[in-house]
């Protein structure tokens, strides 16, 4: 049984002259993996030559220890994909589409249908299974993708943008959804998204590509902890009179807002806990490492830019 | 009842997610799934496609009877040939004219004209209901994009055989099954035996798959070029029309005219003629002669129609299979 839900080495991808994917090497754990990446940046080229359908260039990879070049039949029956856009077949309705879809990866036609049945039921689709395709609004085809790419039962599914054109309270369950399938029915997942905090949410391992390159990829933990050796704390009361007898005692500190950054060295922390307990105009409302977003280290890695 | 759902969240726990643990079906299986959705999703969603169909049914219902008709009323005495030969010449001319759209190719003798209006109209009909059914099978995909979930389940090329195989379903029932069908009722009104011409019979069902084969990759080739349904059903059936008007239009002077070989749908018809054993037939009333070195030869003919195959083949490879795109 495969550790990984892919891995690929030196993977390369031409678009006639355009190199999308350049000598790509890397691997994804079976967990919920956030795919990032800017436009262009090879997300979707990966991912669809992950799926065999399109052909890459060089290179070679396994998607759940199956090689993507010999065994790409054994990948579509085990992995699931919902796909950026929205394909649909308009006259026809969602029970009918997703049955479908289950007779393609090989399920009997009561199978498919019972499992349409119950996949609807599980994206929220239950009253509206019935209705043709055409009469679903954007929310409702996201749900019915993510039920068609369920519906076979995968061991991967993935993702791509499946927040895309959402409403807050539609992205809100779409995200509950794909939570719940991570942690509840145990699928890996590969989540590929433009937005950051959707990822940061139901993943907790990333993977950034730009420029059809690795950037980086790691824990999400790993990646959003601070490695500047910064304490982060903030209190009520006034900051810039708090820093100032902070920096009276040799710390270094620096105002970010509503928050004092002080520089971590041996017996800050005493330090600070000393100098609030002597000032009764202040009390501590947290005190902890300072954290940054996905956005901050996404920033700082595709685009270069430094945090502060 | 306390064994019933208590909310939505139980029903989901409950019949929510079930594993799969039962056994995947073939890949002909697949296959199969493709061809009979696409099918039966082509026919329900077009009201004149169905109308076409009633219309069909009828012209191959009277057609039938005319024949059997036809076979009890009129007097075979004192005929040059046989009515083994009789039954053999009408029921390949009825076959025949189910893939001769504006050039009228027959083996019948001209003294035997009524049953040379058996299958008039039918090749039309069905040539319009291919070019609807089929001109959105793959131009709809591309244009919903659903190539895209396609293409992540199955492979290309159990893609195109599904898709090639839906319309070949829609030909065996449109085509194929009458063509079986009008076997037993001329033998029955003929009063032949129906085991000593059973050749005939398979010939007829290999003769119409054949043809279907060709149109279906002919059109799907066309649909697979574009997004937009109506280009590729127009396109298909004003080609097939036009092409098979210029021999009429223009080469009536010669009765061995080359140009009656731009009419690649009756040169299907030509090939499945020699394929049984005719040397020579008329065409719109003008005697062709297959082997006389003259015009049109049977190796011209077998030429056009592996044209046509190559041709579909070939397009269908430069969009449904470059998988860089």
């Amino acid at each position: 049984m495969a550790t990984e839900a892919f891995k690929i080495s030196d993977l390369s991808k031409f678009y006639g002259p355009t190199l999308a994917l350049d000598k790509l090497s890397v691997s994804a754990p079976k967990r919920a993996v956030g795919l990032l990446g800017p436009n262009g940046a090879g997300k979707t080229t990966l991912i669809r030559i992950l799926m065999g359908i399109i052909r890459h260039s060089s290179g070679s990879g396994s998607v759940l220890g199956y090689d993507f070049c010999e065994s790409i039949q054994d990948i579509r029956d085990h992995v699931g994909y919902s796909p950026e856009f929205t394909p649909m077949i308009p006259d026809v309705s969602a029970m009918k589409y997703v049955t479908f879809m289950g007779k393609l990866s090989g399920l009997g036609a009561v199978e498919a249908a019972q499992r349409a049945h119950d996949t609807l039921h599980y994206v929220g689709l239950a009253e509206e299974r019935y209705r043709p395709l055409r009469e679903f609004s954007t929310g409702m085809m996201q749900k019915c993708k993510l039920a068609a790419a369920l519906v076979h039962d995968p061991d991967l599914v993935i993702l791509d943008e499946p927040t895309d054109g959402l409403d807050p309270t539609g992205r809100q369950q779409m995200l509950e959804l794909i939570e719940r399938l991570y942690k509840d029915e145990g699928k890996s997942l590969i989540v590929s998204s433009h937005l950051l905090f959707d990822v940061e949410r139901v993943c907790d391992w990333v993977m950034v590509l730009g420029r059809g390159q690795l950037v980086t990829s790691g824990e999400m933990s790993n990646l959003l902890a601070d490695t500047s050796g910064m304490l982060r704390l903030k209190i009520s009361g006034d900051p810039v009179s708090f820093s100032r007898k902070l920096t009276a005692k040799g710390l270094e500190v620096e105002i970010d807002g509503p928050f004092l950054d002080v520089k971590r060295t041996n017996g800050t922390e005493m330090t600070i806990l000393e100098e609030v307990n002597r000032d009764p105009t202040v009390s501590l409302r947290y005190l902890g490492s300072r954290t940054r977003t996905l956005e901050d280290v996404f920033i700082s890695m595709v685009e270069g830019r430094e945090l502060g | 009842m306390s064994d019933s759902p208590s909310g939505d969240d139980t029903y989901i726990r409950r019949f929510g997610f079930r594993r799969f643990t039962g056994v995947r079906q073939n890949r002909l299986y697949r296959i199969i799934a493709v061809a009979w959705f696409n099918l039966i999703e082509a026919i329900r969603r077009s009201g004149f496609t169905k109308m076409l169909l009633v219309f069909m049914f009828f012209s191959i219902l009277i057609q039938d009877v005319l024949i059997i008709v036809i076979s009890w009323f009129l007097p075979f005495t004192g005929l040059p040939i046989t009515i083994n030969e009789l039954f053999r010449d009408a029921y390949a001319d009825s076959v025949l004219g189910m893939v001769s759209l504006v050039n009228r190719i027959t083996v019948l003798e001209l003294g035997f004209m009524p049953f040379n209006i058996s299958a008039i109209g039918i090749s039309f009909i069905w040539l319009l209901l291919m070019a609807i059914v089929g001109g959105g099978l793959i131009a709809d995909d591309r244009l919903h994009q659903t190539t895209e979930v396609y293409f992540s389940r199955i492979s290309r090329l159990e893609y195109t055989i599904g898709k090639l195989m839906s319309l070949m379903l829609f030909s065996a029932v449109v085509v194929v099954l009458p063509s079986i069908i009008q076997y037993f009722l001329l033998s029955y009104g003929l009063e032949t035996d129906l085991l000593v011409n059973i050749d005939l019979m398979f010939w007829g069902i290999g003769f119409t798959l054949l043809a279907a084969f060709l149109l279906s990759l002919l059109i799907l080739a066309l649909s697979s070029f574009t997004k937009r349904r109506a280009v590729a059903t127009l396109s298909f059936f004003i080609a097939a029309i036009v092409l098979s008007s210029f021999y009429s239009a223009i080469g009536w002077s010669q009765s061995e005219s080359l140009i009656l070989l731009l009419d690649f749908v009756g040169a299907i018809a030509l090939l499945g003629a020699m394929a049984l054993g005719y040397e020579s037939l008329d065409v719109n009333g003008r005697t062709i002669i297959f082997n006389n070195g003259i015009g049109v030869e049977g190796p011209m003919v077998l030429a056009v129609v592996l044209i046509v195959l190559m041709l579909g083949i070939v397009a269908l490879m430069l969009t449904l299979f470059r998988r860089d795109s």
